[in-house]
């Protein structure tokens, strides 16, 4: 188990998947500072939530990415023989790649953080922001092991957690959109319409409500709602690693 | 065998030169179709009617405060379209005063709007589009009175200065004055609406409100207390020493 989860870490390092990371951070503050230059006021603040903003959105695909492609591949009939070939259970090879790319997770949240800490960002809400960050990253690389496991097109992996990142990102609009639209009674088609999109915010994290921007926007600290939000994040890891693990045993290689 | 050489064969040459031809023919050709398409120069905008809060929140996939601050920037592109600077009068200040409300719902916390409303937009050549600012500015400041004391402080004076409306300066000073009353806003803008009464030449009310405001015991400052004092005394007709 130990072999598997290194030479993940291993392959991240040799294919400079943080040196990556690192550009497009430089990017993201290349935009904050775009962004900072058209504020008339809070400068600070409009560079920090800008570049929050862009690093979130760079690390999120940036790792589902990597993750989907690089799975797809090991996963691959003629390769997954070499994988299994070691004295392992399915079930461990699944927890050694998740723990390495937590790992990889981690140095990516304290990297994207490390340029907040220069910025007028109350500590409070630093921490809050990294800490949802890690919590939304560790979402993606269930959902993204998981994907890899089921769809043995990499190009279908990305293009569904496109839909599934957009979706859980505006859930919780959509959720109280549609409970609006419910409590004025519409009837008909609106109403399933309505029922629908509910249903479907209920089995997607809220990660609209993970480390949003507005946290580094304003001097005062926010209030986060850990609870909710680390309740999602274990339930929803877990449910998608047990989809992982049972697909993994049923594949045939 | 010959054939299957990988180096380039003399016969090949010409073939390549004439590539190389067409592709340089080719890009003088797209370049000139550019030029001769290029955009004329475009008509003037208008702002467009604001779209609610809710219906922005949907399209922000959970960064209204983002797309607050990116609409702010919008707003601001008006002033300058193609090149071109324009006035604010040929703006539309129903639409406007709607966007910023929408900045100021989808983001509570910003300053930006009511900065924006009493600091930008207010410099136009028009009353009426000034007074709908000034009323924008008045109603974020009813909302969060701790946070937009400032531009409302500003507000009573453009109404007085800008827009030579005593009455309408008096009106927003009182509010500043009794939101005064419960939040931490300083003494010199909850003190403004005796100036304004003094201007207007109502010496009897502004004198009530100084001694009203002596005796409440809201007064702690000794700047203030000594301003009031003075002001009282003033008012009174008295002679400010003996």
């Amino acid at each position: 188990m130990f072999i598997v989860a290194k030479y993940t870490l291993v392959e991240a390092y040799k294919r400079r998947f943080i040196l990556l990371f690192c550009l497009t951070l430089i990017t993201s503050l290349a935009v904050g500072g775009y962004a900072a230059g058209l504020a008339v006021v809070s400068k600070q603040y409009t560079l920090a939530a800008f570049y929050g903003f862009c690093a979130r959105i760079a690390a999120v695909t940036l790792l589902a990415g990597y993750i989907i492609l690089n799975e797809s591949r090991a996963l691959e009939s003629d390769r997954a023989s070499l994988a299994f070939g070691l004295p392992i259970h399915r079930a461990q090879y699944l927890a050694a790649k998740w723990l390495a790319y937590l790992a990889v997770a981690l140095v990516m949240a304290l990297l994207a953080a490390l340029p907040l800490t220069i910025m007028p960002v109350s500590a409070a809400n630093l921490l809050s922001w990294t800490l949802s960050l890690y919590c939304e990253l560790l979402i993606v690389i269930s959902v993204s092991l998981m994907l890899s496991l089921i769809f043995t097109q990499p190009l279908l992996s990305l293009l569904v957690f496109g839909v599934f990142y957009l979706f859980a990102r505006g859930s919780g609009e959509f959720a109280r959109h549609s409970g609006h639209i419910l409590d004025t009674h519409p009837g008909g088609l609106d109403t399933l319409m309505a029922w629908t999109v509910k249903a479907a915010t209920l089995i997607v994290p809220t990660l609209g409500e993970f480390a949003p921007a507005v946290l580094l926007l304003h001097e005062h600290p926010a209030e986060t709602a850990w609870l909710p939000l680390l309740t999602q994040t274990l339930l929803f890891t877990a449910l998608l690693l047990a989809v992982s693990a049972e697909r993994l045993l049923r594949k045939q290689f | 065998m010959a054939g299957d050489s990988l180096t380039l064969s003399h016969r090949s040459r010409p073939a390549l030169a004439a590539l190389t031809l067409l592709q340089l023919g080719l890009l003088a050709g797209f370049v000139a179709a550019k030029l001769l398409t290029a955009p004329g120069v475009a008509p003037l905008k208008d702002v467009p009617p604001p779209v609610s809060a809710e219906d922005i929140r949907l399209l922000a996939l959970g960064e209204a405060g983002l797309a607050a601050k990116l609409l702010e920037f919008w707003l601001l592109t008006f002033e300058s379209q193609s090149g071109r600077i324009i006035k604010y009068e040929s703006l539309d200040y129903d639409h406007l005063s709607g966007w910023l409300e929408t900045i100021q719902q989808l983001d509570p916390l910003s300053n930006y709007p009511s900065l924006m409303a009493s600091g930008v937009f207010i410099e136009v050549n028009d009353d009426r589009r000034a007074r709908k600012m000034i009323d924008f500015v008045h109603r974020a400041f009813l909302m969060a009175p701790q946070h937009r004391w400032r531009w409302q402080a500003r507000a009573v004076i453009l109404a007085k200065y800008r827009l030579d409306d005593l009455e309408l300066a008096r009106r927003l000073a009182r509010d500043l004055r009794i939101q005064a009353a419960d939040h931490d806003i300083p003494g010199w803008a909850r003190d403004m609406e005796v100036l304004i009464l003094q201007e207007m030449g109502e010496f009897e009310t502004a004198r009530m409100l100084v001694g009203n405001l002596l005796n409440s015991g809201a007064v702690t400052d000794p700047d203030e207390l000594r301003f009031l004092t003075t002001k009282l005394k003033e008012l009174s007709g008295q002679p400010l020493h003996k």
